[in-house]
């Protein structure tokens, strides 16, 4: 997700400068290369040292603002260097070692394409390898930064091209939809037809109707607002930086690496006095109409935290021009440019995670292969926080009890060592912080409520001043108490870790002992109603808070995760820790509030258990599905349960699991499980076994010699697979390398102490999460492009060494020359091979032989905390950014094309649905430890009911995960609507689709990722 | 016993019959209903079809044709005459382009296809729907499919013209099945002999005796009727149906909208198309001739259940 190097035309001026002298002339003949970069060169310096203007943009709160590029291409015919240093810029013809980074680009034909590259194609060029960095990532997000100042109009001309050129194609798109007022009147009538039930669930113990069938979004004018606000604002986020702002102060004054009195800051408390300093001075802010306290950021319908030691660093470069970017553009004022970039990201130039994982293994492979993007991404890069805290501690026993713990702890324990009592005393700080943050928001309220005209309004807020005087720090009594402590936790965690989680966790369970208690206490039935009513809007205020934050995206991320929110998870149904059926009245509450509000995030997931959940249940859950498009995501206990208990651990809390991120189980307030460390390519293994260890776009001989194809090495085909396992355990290792450095620096510089205090056993052991502290400890894995690789060795096997059809050489050739040399052979490949997902055994074997083979191997692996690695086969956008960097394949897949999403079957292996659910069905779910994405595009006949339609995917859901299935992801959605989408996008804001683990909306998703979504196999009903 | 050609098996139908159903398509069929939408279903052997859209063109059928019946002269590239049906080319074909339609299949492979899918029937209420062409023109076959299914629990379907031996049928077939689908689709007999080249009186026979047969319980028929412009969804025509079901206690109908996709099969399989580009056989019902169709049945008797 980082590095941007100069894109575009940025420096058109520059060219056309040149392009009139005759010195240019000449250098096109002799020195094109050396004289543009040169020329280029120096025309950034000449302009720093002339203009006043641009020497203060060099001046920071700290000093001046340094930094020195090299730019070369690989055969280093032509280099240089930039030096802005103490106000002053200089050139070098050569590169020198200290140099704080390189842009290196692949040939110095690429060097010049990239100079007249569109941000798209810029983008292709960094994701294809044809240009990447060595070095500080951040700092050459300062050199962006810089020459932004001069040439950033220029770039904006060329950004503003090609989103009406992106626009042009759309409408041509669009004009194959033969009836748009279809495709738009079918997404609203959804929301019309609301099913009624009287079947009641044994834990349903108030509602009559447990779909809720009498409300609509028109019964909620407070939801209706935060909707109507939420999808007309102008730009996906305000930029803030109260946080970076906060976080840098405390520094600045207290010390980083020692303390202002020179002593050694422990970890842990460094950690919990900045987020103390932050608590104690963010504004605390009641947004208007809201029933909850406290927001994220200064924005409260949507704002960006942006973590400068994590996903913050990779956006300096972009601070001028993220306001007018095609994806997700972002308001950011003047002021915050000014204070991210001479006060911020200077502190934290040599503080990140990511440049601190680069100078202490001394720029090693890991961090090579991670700035290559072809094979591995490492996420805590980002964050580590894809965990589900157990909320249910503060609201037990309130951030006092657990202070009182922690206390008793301390004092209990007389062999503590110095780092418990660092850890737990960093506990204290933090928890006493919480208490600070709710005091100011108390107070908050009540001037609020002092000035507040509406008598109705004014009441609403004496009762959230009321409940914030008591809560977090006192145990919660009530629904209203537990969620608005629930979400000041939630926002204070948020101030600590990255904000990709952490995560909700079971809503329904966590919230349903204090709607009974309230419900009891009321009498009349009209009472009761309006209580429930009030539920649904307090969730509402919940929901549309989860959704007003957004990480910090730089563009090059708006390719890597299109569209995705945090991923703050909620999860519903399944069975309580004894097995009995869990679904209650929160349950269907929650699933309504699902509807109404509409959103992406939070991130939904419904658990059924087959046996114990009803089926009016799992019907409501598909007829919210339908209802959304989208969301909740459906998984099965039973194929779960196999996986997680095949770890040793016991059922009961096997039993509790819930979904983080996107799709990753985890054990709520026990697990310390980072679901989405590491995003790995198992296609590149496969490239390199084909082509004895080189990957071939990037040109780099990284793998063991595994045998040549051209040199007949391969007379079996399992000599062809011993080769892939090879080069995918060499993969794999660095995998674990990479991400265990990553997690030592984690505890020396971010460790999580008060997200420690809602996971089991780290306060008795006196260690925080990254050391460590919690009952469970595992580190999450995504594999992507399972299909890819199982219909590919398939190929080969069947094609090359039994029907022996072609040779190997003859297919290597054809899948050298994307088989331009030889379509009768690309047809073939396409054609005579079952694939996984056609219901054929062998092609079923050999996906879990691959499976099992990437499980077999992260499973004997330990991580950084002792604990195991598991495997998930999801792959958020990344089916489509590893598509890219890789060639043709063995089926027939040309290079460039995406990969199929998560593990869901090729399009082409069958026209039958029942063949794909049947198959994945049949993977062995212990070597899905961290489970699967399968998505299923369907399309309801046009004289379909709404009754009819969810019935079927009821039918669909049922006897997938009856027979075993672990998890999947309905979008019901027809083609035609996503094409008009594309065209029209005003009128589909709030249309959804899932692509791998996550929702997005369509329109805001990157381009090559909305081809992909429309072009999936859809099923009819 | 004298097997049939398999067509194709269909799964995952929803159209078929009650849940989620599996479709098996018989080849051959006694009727030649001019509107036929499985034109592949007619004839009893197998054929050669040829799908222009997935040729790419490479040419290595034209080279392994031994009596020279493929070519790029011929606008439907394939010559009838010559083909001796021998398949080579299809079996050759990198895209399927070229293919054989029609698979001898035995009653075990059929099973074991059918009953992969067996969860998904028995969640959703489905089961197996026979259709074709004829699915009666081997009663033997076909009865032996069903005992089986049935022996496993699997709700059973027919499609059928009505055109069969009652006998045999009732002896056969009737003790399996659990739902007839049976077409009436021109009451008026030289009508009928005229576009479906057979009498209508067997059919209208039958479909008494089994519309009897079925009050005492144990399977249901339904009849449906397809609405061909022109043809069959004249007043006449669906009146006169309307009124012998009426005479006989039927009380549900199922019509069938004109579908024209099959137009474009008939190029694949040689056939010139009788009807012109602008016939209204070559496009979809109307909604409101839909609407007009259901009326009839409805005016005629308010307990009628119409569906489509």
């Amino acid at each position: 997700m980082q590095n941007q190097p100069i894109r575009n035309n940025r420096i058109q001026e520059y060219i056309n400068l040149l392009a009139s002298s005759s010195q240019f002339l000449a250098g096109k003949l002799l020195y094109k290369q050396q004289m543009l970069l040169q020329g280029f060169l120096g025309y950034i310096a000449s302009k720093f040292n002339t203009n006043s203007a641009l020497q203060n943009e060099m001046k920071g709160t700290q000093g001046w603002i340094n930094v020195s590029v090299g730019m070369k291409s690989e055969d280093d015919s032509a280099k240089g260097t930039i030096i802005f240093k103490d106000g002053t810029v200089k050139l070098l013809n050569y590169i020198p070692n200290e140099v704080d980074c390189t842009l290196i680009f692949s040939t110095p034909k690429d060097l010049i394409e990239q100079m007249d590259a569109s941000p798209d194609e810029a983008y292709r060029m960094i994701l294809t390898g044809r240009v990447r960095t060595e070095g500080n990532i951040m700092l050459i997000g300062l050199f962006n930064y810089y020459v932004n100042l001069i040439v950033g109009r220029d770039q904006q001309k060329s950004v503003d091209k090609q989103i009406s050129e992106h626009k042009k194609a759309n409408k041509i798109a669009g004009k194959e939809v033969a009836n748009t007022s279809i495709c738009r009147n079918e997404q609203s009538s959804r929301k019309i037809t609301r099913l009624r039930s009287t079947l009641i669930d044994p834990g349903v113990m108030f509602l009559e109707d447990p779909f809720l069938s009498n409300y609509g979004l028109e019964d909620f004018p407070r939801i209706q607002r935060f909707r109507s606000e939420y999808f007309n604002r102008k730009k996906e986020a305000v930029v803030c930086h109260e946080y970076g702002k906060l976080i840098t102060d405390f520094h600045l004054e207290y010390g980083y690496d020692v303390d202002n009195k020179g002593k050694t800051w422990d970890p842990n408390l460094r950690k919990a006095e900045s987020l103390k300093y932050i608590l104690e001075r963010r504004k605390p802010i009641i947004r208007e109409d809201d029933l909850l306290a406290g927001t994220y950021t200064t924005d409260p319908v949507s704002g960006c935290i942006g973590h400068p030691f994590a996903v913050g660093c990779y956006s300096w470069g972009e601070l001028r021009s993220f306001a007018n970017r095609e994806l997700m553009p972002y308001e950011i004022s003047e002021e915050t440019i000014q204070i991210l970039h001479k006060h911020v990201f200077p502190f934290w130039a040599r503080r990140n995670i990511h440049e601190l994982w680069r100078s202490n293994t001394g720029n090693g492979l890991p961090i090579q292969i991670h700035d290559r993007f072809f094979s591995i991404f490492y996420w805590k890069t980002v964050s580590m926080s894809e965990i589900t805290p157990g909320h249910e501690k503060i609201l037990k026993h309130g951030t006092k009890g657990m202070i009182k713990i922690i206390r008793d702890e301390l004092n209990n324990d007389y062999k503590a060592d110095e780092e418990k009592k660092n850890t737990l005393k960093a506990m204290i700080i933090c928890l006493e912080a919480i208490n600070i943050y709710a005091k100011n928001l108390a107070q908050q309220a009540a001037k609020d409520a002092q000035i507040e005209k509406n008598p109705k309004r004014k009441m609403e807020l004496e009762q959230i001043k009321k409940i914030l005087v008591k809560v977090p720090e006192n145990p919660s009594t009530t629904v209203d108490e537990a969620v608005q402590a629930m979400i000041i936790v939630h926002l204070c965690l948020t101030m600590e870790n990255s904000d990709d989680g952490p995560m909700l966790g079971r809503l329904d369970q966590i919230l349903q002992p204090y709607f009974i208690s309230d419900m009891n206490k009321l009498s009349t039935p009209e009472e009761k109603e309006i209580y429930v009513k009030h539920t649904i809007d307090l969730l509402g205020s919940l929901f549309y808070r989860v959704a007003s934050h957004q990480i910090l995206i730089p563009d090059i991320g708006n390719w890597q995760n299109s569209g995705s929110a945090p991923n703050t998870t909620i999860t519903v149904g399944g069975v309580d820790r004894d097995g009995e059926d869990a679904v209650n009245d929160m349950t269907y509450i929650i699933l309504k509030v699902t509807e109404l509000a509409g959103l992406n995030d939070p991130n939904m997931h419904a658990r059924y258990n087959p046996g114990k959940n009803s089926l009016n249940y799992l019907k409501r859950v598909c007829d919210v599905n339908y209802i959304t498009g989208a969301t909740p995501c459906i998984h099965g206990d039973d194929a779960m349960f196999a996986a997680l208990t095949n770890h040793g651990w016991p059922i009961e809390d096997v039993r509790n699991w819930v979904a983080n991120g996107c799709v990753e189980p985890s054990i709520p307030g026990k697990h310390s499980s980072a679901t989405s460390s590491l995003e790995i390519n198992l296609v590149a293994p496969l490239e390199m076994a084909l082509n004895n260890g080189k990957h071939p776009l990037t040109k780099w001989e990284i793998g063991p010699g595994t045998g040549s194809i051209n040199g007949g090495d391969f007379i079996t085909f399992d000599q062809f697979w011993n080769a892939f396992e090879k080069q995918c355990k060499f993969l794999l290792e660095l995998s674990v390398v990479g991400n265990n450095q990553l997690g030592e620096i984690y505890q020396k510089h971010q460790p999580a102490p008060l997200l420690s205090v809602l996971i089991d056993d780290c306060i008795e052991k006196g260690r925080g999460l990254t050391r460590g502290g919690g009952h469970y400890n595992s580190t999450g894995v995504s594999v992507i492009g399972l299909a890819d690789v199982v219909d590919s060795l398939m190929v080969t096997k069947k094609l090359v060494f039994e029907e022996k059809v072609v040779t190997f050489k003859d297919l290597k050739e054809a899948i050298d020359s994307n088989f331009y040399n030889n379509p009768k052979l690309h047809a073939l490949v396409k054609t005579r091979v079952p694939r996984f997902g056609s219901g054929n055994n062998e092609a079923i074997e050999m996906a879990n032989k691959v499976t099992g083979m990437v499980h077999d191997y992260y499973i004997n692996q330990r991580n950084y905390r002792g604990g195991i690695y598991t495997t998930g086969w999801w792959s958020m956008a990344n089916h489509a950014v590893y598509g890219r960097v890789t060639g043709a394949l063995p089926t027939g897949r040309l290079a460039g094309e995406p990969f199929t999403p998560g593990l869901t079957p090729h399009p082409s292996a069958s026209v039958n649905l029942l063949d794909n659910l049947r198959d994945v069905a049949r993977l062995d779910p212990r070597n899905l430890d961290n489970n699967i994405a399968f998505n299923v595009k369907i399309v309801p006949g046009a004289s379909d009911t709404h009754e009819k339609i969810v019935d079927t995917l009821t039918h669909y859901a049922k006897t997938y995960f009856e027979m075993g299935g672990m998890q999947t992801q309905f979008n019901v959605v027809t083609t035609d609507i996503l094409k008009d989408a594309l065209a029209n996008p005003e009128y589909y804001q709030d249309l959804m689709v899932r692509i791998s683990g996550y929702v997005a909306y369509f329109t805001k998703l990157q381009r090559d990722l909305q081809l992909e979504v429309i072009r999936r196999a859809e099923y009819r009903i | 016993m004298r097997s049939p050609l398999i067509i194709d098996i269909k799964g995952n139908s929803l159209d078929d019959g009650p849940g989620i159903r599996s479709v098996i398509f018989f080849k051959g069929c006694p009727l030649s209903c001019v509107w036929c939408h499985n034109p592949e279903s007619r004839h009893p052997l197998a054929e050669l079809s040829f799908d222009l859209q997935k040729c790419i063109g490479c040419g290595s059928c034209i080279e392994k044709c031994q009596v020279g019946a493929l070519s790029r002269d011929n606008v439907f590239f394939v010559d009838r005459k010559k083909c001796t049906l021998c398949f080579s080319c299809a079996a050759d074909c990198p895209t399927g382009a070229l293919s054989r339609i029609g698979q001898k299949m035995t009653q075990e492979e059929i099973i074991e296809k059918v009953l992969k899918d067996k969860p998904f029937f028995d969640s959703s209420g489905g089961g197996v729907t026979f259709s074709g062409g004829e699915p009666t023109l081997h009663m033997d076959f076909l009865s032996g499919l069903l005992k089986t299914l049935k022996e496993a629990g699997i709700h059973t379907l027919i499609e059928t013209c009505g055109y069969f031996n009652f006998d045999e049928f009732k002896r056969t077939i009737l003790p399996y099945t659990d739902m007839i689908y049976m077409d009436i689709k021109l009451f008026d007999p030289e009508q009928h002999e005229r576009y479906c080249g057979v009498d209508n009186a067997l059919i209208l026979e039958n479909f008494i005796r089994l519309h009897k047969l079925s009050i005492q319980g144990g399977f249901e028929i339904i009849p449906r009727s397809p609405l061909i412009p022109g043809i069959t969804d004249t007043e006449e025509n669906l009146t006169a149906i309307a009124r012998f079901l009426k005479s006989n206690q039927v009380k549900e109908i199922r019509l069938l909208p004109n579908n024209p996709a099959w137009h474009e099969k008939c190029f694949s399989l040689g056939i010139s198309d009788r009807f012109m580009e602008d016939s209204p056989l070559r496009k979809w019902l109307q909604p409101a001739v839909m609407e007009a169709c259901q009326c009839i049945f409805e005016c005629l008797n308010d307990s009628y259940e119409t569906w489509n």
